[in-house]
């Protein structure tokens, strides 16, 4: 079975996942990018990653990204650079792991459909990497899944 | 003879009769007579007749001295008072011929004797000090200040004049401080002197001297270009909260130019925001001595001292914020700080002025209400106290002074002396044994000592006495409660009610509503309203008073209620279903409200829609295959207080809250065509909730295929849309010309010579997210200042371009528009984001942070520097598929 290392802040897609294919995928949570690159670098390595964009609930302490950096591009403003690496952390984490130099596939938990020329830019960058709407059914998810994984 | 004499003692006043003379009076008249006639030598004679005749006639004296001073003859005059020294006029009049004769030690020595004989006549501090004036100013300072701390003190010609006579002399002498004490102590008792002549030329001339030392003390100073890097670099270190920094820099500087006052000011206000307020306040004093001119250090220096010193200094405000309002006249903000330090340093007239002066500038200023209402009091009369009729005597039988007696026994009691006031009440009680109320009050006063037996047995003589006095029952129903005696209680609580006592009678509605007995409560309190008008339960009984009228109209109403639901629920529900817009169209009418309504769309879109509505389908197959666990599961999940429905419900009322805010009625349940087929869903998704729970029911599994199509397929595809399609604007060349055109147009720019405009190829295609009068607003204020800039630096060209710039790992992308001169950069990007910057520049701060966006200033190597905006790119709508 193939493993399925899926980072998410909260436990809704773990869960969901977990109820509905756990027939067909081992399963397995990180609760942040930090968390997700340290477990990227144990075996048995996972197969695939399941990875949510949004991480409003996580801790700042717990957020890729550089806070200043960021907030330089919001006049300075902490508040809203903070919210745009909780809005976007999928991103940072999803680059983070190809720096570390993880070649895993990536599902992105987003819904790229209303921003084609993003997503053409990430897919071109950060292969292997798909995406799937929010709503996407286990159905989906887990075709999306053995896509990726080849199998 | 006589008659004629007694009509001129009538005419002159009236001699002390009884002790003098016959004779001598007649004399006397004689000399009223020979000086009314203007026969001054005669009327001398006349007089010194009498005075010689009887030496305590002290008004003889006084005329004699009067009429001597009439005809020249001062030092006869003075020998005269002289002779009467025993008598306070005489001394007065000494003193007053002393001053005539230049003799102002001997004046101030007759004064002195008149202070013993007429102490309780304050203004003799007046005379004294106008006597010791002219040889000890600061004596005469001391003595004046302590005639204006008394409470008989009267505004007199004489007082200002001596006052402005000392205040000058002291000044002379180099006493400012002493002088400026004693004028502002002068109108901060009498305030009318300030709208006067004397003491406003008075204090106009020490201002003028004081200015002209400052002014000859000050020198204009240039910095070095060197140093001006060095000061801005030091404003930057500062706005960026690198306050050490900023600090180490504008002291080197001080080590270089002690006398710059910028230096000063900057100084000033880093060690103000360190925290070092006497640091700050020492500084922004030595800028305000380098450049007095300047309204803004004297500004600041008013704000320290009114903030900084706990109102020790508010006086020095008050001068500070009006060698400012000088300067800056036209500040309304600045007089009502004048105000409010005037105001606290007691300075009452001119606080008024100021504050009038601050709303007739700008009505509206912040704290005009406060001003306003200051304004109105100020103008304000007290009327006299009501004249009451006295109280009523003593009862009938009890003599006054037992009367008396029994209250000053209740006054020894409230001082906190129950002994001597038990004392006085046996002398009382002794003395008028009918009165009942001693009786009591020695009760009262045995019980607070802790004899509660005694105070027992004096209110049951006292109740024995005087039946009928249901306080006293009360009081005594307490003491058999603390006494174990229940019953014997329990009947005087009764008895004490049934009398009429308003404490027993709230007792009593108390207990009867513990016992549910309503109608017999709602009666009992109706007797308490009839007596009480005040009291510790009275606020009590108030509120049982509410309670209880909706308890009894409750029946009511809910039978009008029900008649008129019936009739009135269905046009209530037409008027509901087509009052209030939907999403597009709040967004049309308050834009501003875009990133908002984006955000809290896009988070509803992605929290709450995911997740939890996605299983339904999977649920549905569940429950066909029989399996009753996931809806099971999924129900936990929907419903509760943190299920996902209830961030649903949280979205959309912060959506709501979003458009009151902007004063629109939203109406999503019926007015918006995405969300109100998705609302409906959702509301058929809670009818399911006891089926999901129990994981079975008739076209549970359909209905959930259904629900999830209107969820996850239609509203949140037209979520999608409805975002995607919020406040999207082109951006090209064209918009950038517009700008421009609209800027030079304006008034300031008529007439003059205006740089070239060089507009660069912007990318088609390119899309922001941002309403059309935010762009313009954001890019005239930029436009204006390079125009601004460059006409000042006299270069001749200022460039526009547009730029697209992607964020490598998120893949967004954003709009650089490049404001371009070659003017001299007199901000950096730090300063704007302190804003240490004019304000239509912050205004331009704040646009671009509310868009998501930001603003540089950068170095430009086509010109010289840019001013560099970037706002998020939006792409164009897509279909969603």
């Amino acid at each position: 079975m193939k493993r399925v290392l899926v980072i998410e802040d909260g436990f809704e897609y773990t869960e969901t996942l977990q109820r509905f294919l756990s027939g067909a995928f081992l399963f397995e949570r990180a609760g942040s990018g930090v968390a997700g690159l340290a477990r990227l670098g144990t075996s048995p390595a996972p197969d695939v990653v399941f990875l949510d964009m949004r991480f409003d609930r996580a801790p700042a302490a717990e957020l890729l990204g550089d806070l200043e950096q960021v907030a330089d591009r919001f006049n300075g403003d902490p508040v809203q650079a903070r919210r745009f690496l909780e809005d976007h952390q999928g991103n940072y984490v999803l680059a983070a792991v190809r720096e570390a130099g993880y070649g895993v596939p990536v599902l992105l938990s987003y819904d790229f459909t209303g921003e084609p020329a993003r997503w053409s830019r990430l897919a071109q960058r950060f292969a292997p990497v798909a995406f799937l709407t929010d709503v996407a059914s286990p159905t989906e998810v887990a075709a999306a899944l053995r896509e990726l994984c080849g199998g | 003879m006589t008659v004629w004499l007694a009509l001129c003692v009538a005419a002159w006043g009236t001699p002390d009769e009884v002790l003098i003379d016959p004779f001598l009076l007649r004399i006397y008249g004689q000399g009223r007579a020979h000086e009314e006639a203007g026969e001054l030598r005669d009327a001398a004679t006349s007089y010194r007749l009498v005075s010689l005749g009887d030496p305590t006639f002290a008004q003889a004296v006084l005329d004699l001295g009067r009429v001597l001073e009439q005809d020249g003859r001062l030092e006869e005059a003075e020998a005269v008072y002289q002779s009467a020294a025993y008598d306070a006029g005489a001394v007065r009049a000494l003193g007053e011929v002393r001053l005539i004769l230049e003799d102002g030690p001997g004046a101030a020595a007759a004064f002195r004797v008149l202070q013993d004989l007429a102490p309780a006549e304050p203004d003799v501090l007046v005379l004294r000090a106008d006597a010791s004036a002219s040889v000890d100013p600061v004596a005469s300072s001391r003595l004046l200040l302590d005639f204006l701390d008394r409470t008989g003190a009267t505004l007199s010609e004489r007082l200002v004049e001596v006052t402005v006579r000392v205040a000058v002399d002291l000044w002379t002498l180099g006493e400012q401080d002493e002088a400026w004490a004693l004028i502002g102590s002068l109108e901060g008792r009498f305030p009318g002197v300030a709208t006067g002549r004397s003491i406003p030329e008075l204090r106009a001339r020490f201002e003028v001297d004081e200015l002209a030392q400052t002014l000859a003390k000050t020198a204009e100073i240039t910095l070095a270009s060197g140093q001006i890097a060095r000061l801005r670099g030091a404003r930057e270190a500062f706005a960026a909260a690198d306050l050490s920094r900023a600090e180490a820099l504008l002291e080197g500087l001080l080590v270089e130019e002690p006398r710059s006052a910028a230096v000063w000011a900057t100084l000033s206000d880093v060690r103000r925001a360190s925290g070092d307020v006497v640091g700050a306040e020492q500084a922004i004093v030595a800028a305000t001595q380098l450049d007095p001119l300047e309204a803004e250090y004297a500004a600041r220096h008013g704000d320290l001292l009114s903030e900084g010193f706990g109102g020790r200094h508010d006086a020095e405000a008050a001068a500070a914020y009006a060698r400012a309002v000088q300067r800056r006249g036209g500040d309304a903000e600045l007089w009502l700080r004048k105000a409010g330090a005037e105001r606290r340093a007691s300075l009452r007239a001119l606080s008024v002025a100021s504050a009038r002066r601050a709303l007739q500038l700008d009505p509206e200023v912040p704290g005009a209400a406060a001003a306003r209402a200051m304004v109105a009091g100020a103008a304000r009369e007290r009327l006299p106290p009501v004249a009451l009729p006295a109280a009523p005597g003593p009862p009938t039988g009890v003599p006054q002074t037992a009367w008396v007696a029994y209250h000053r026994a209740w006054a020894w009691w409230e001082h906190g002396q129950p002994g001597r006031a038990i004392d006085t009440l046996v002398e009382v009680r002794e003395e008028a044994p009918g009165l009942v109320a001693a009786v009591n009050l020695e009760a009262a006063i045995r019980v607070d000592l802790g004899e509660v037996a005694a105070g027992v047995a004096l209110y049951e003589e006292s109740l024995q006495q005087v039946p009928d006095q249901p306080e006293v029952m009360v009081d005594l129903a307490r003491l058999y409660g603390r006494e174990g005696r229940g019953k014997e209680a329990t009947l005087l609580w009764e008895r004490a009610a049934a009398a009429g006592s308003s404490r027993a009678l709230w007792r009593r509605a108390q207990a009867e509503v513990g016992a549910l007995r309503w109608l017999k409560a709602r009666r009992t309190l109706d007797d308490y309203f009839a007596r009480a008008t005040h009291g510790p339960s009275y606020d009590d009984a108030l509120a049982l008073d509410a309670r209880l009228a909706v308890r009894t109209q409750g029946g009511l109403a809910a039978g009008a209620i029900a008649v008129l639901g019936t009739l009135g629920v269905p046009v209530w529900w037409r008027w509901r279903r087509r009052a209030g817009v939907g999403i597009e169209e709040l967004v049309a009418r308050a834009p501003d409200v875009a990133p908002d309504v984006a955000r809290i769309c896009s988070a509803l879109r992605h929290e709450a829609l995911k997740h939890h509505t996605s299983v339904l389908v999977p649920v549905a197959d569940a429950l066909d295959a029989g399996d009753p666990g996931p809806a099971q599961w999924t129900s936990e999940r929907l419903f509760g207080s943190s299920g996902a429905l209830a961030r649903l419900d949280g979205y959309v009322a912060e959506l709501g809250a979003v458009a009151r805010r902007a004063g629109v009625h939203l109406n999503l349940r019926h007015s918006d065509p995405v969300f109100a087929p998705m609302l409906a869903a959702v509301e058929r998704l809670r009818g399911l909730r006891g089926a999901l729970e129990q994981g079975r029911g008739r076209r549970l599994a359909d209905d959930l295929r259904r629900i999830s199509e209107a969820l996850n397929d239609q509203a949140y595809r037209g979520l999608g849309r409805l975002i995607a399609g919020l406040s999207l604007l082109p951006l090209d060349a064209s918009k950038l010309v517009q700008i421009w055109d609209a800027v030079v147009a304006e008034p300031a720019f008529r007439d003059v010579q205006l740089p070239r405009l060089e507009v660069a190829e912007v990318r088609p295609g390119l899309l922001l997210r941002l309403y059309p009068d935010h762009l313009r607003d954001i890019l005239a204020n930029l436009v204006r200042n390079s125009v601004t800039a460059s006409l000042q630096a006299g270069t001749d060209r200022v460039g526009l371009a547009v730029e697209v710039e992607e964020d490598h790992i998120t893949g967004l992308e954003r709009v650089a528009i490049r404001v371009r001169d070659e003017a001299p950069r007199t901000v950096s990007t730090q300063m704007i984001r302190g804003r240490y910057i004019e304000r239509g520049l912050g205004l331009v701060v704040d646009l671009t942070s509310r868009v998501g966006g930001s603003i540089h200033v950068e170095d430009d190597p086509a010109f010289r520097k840019a001013v560099v905006v970037r706002l998020p790119r939006a792409e164009p709508p897509q279909e969603q598929s």
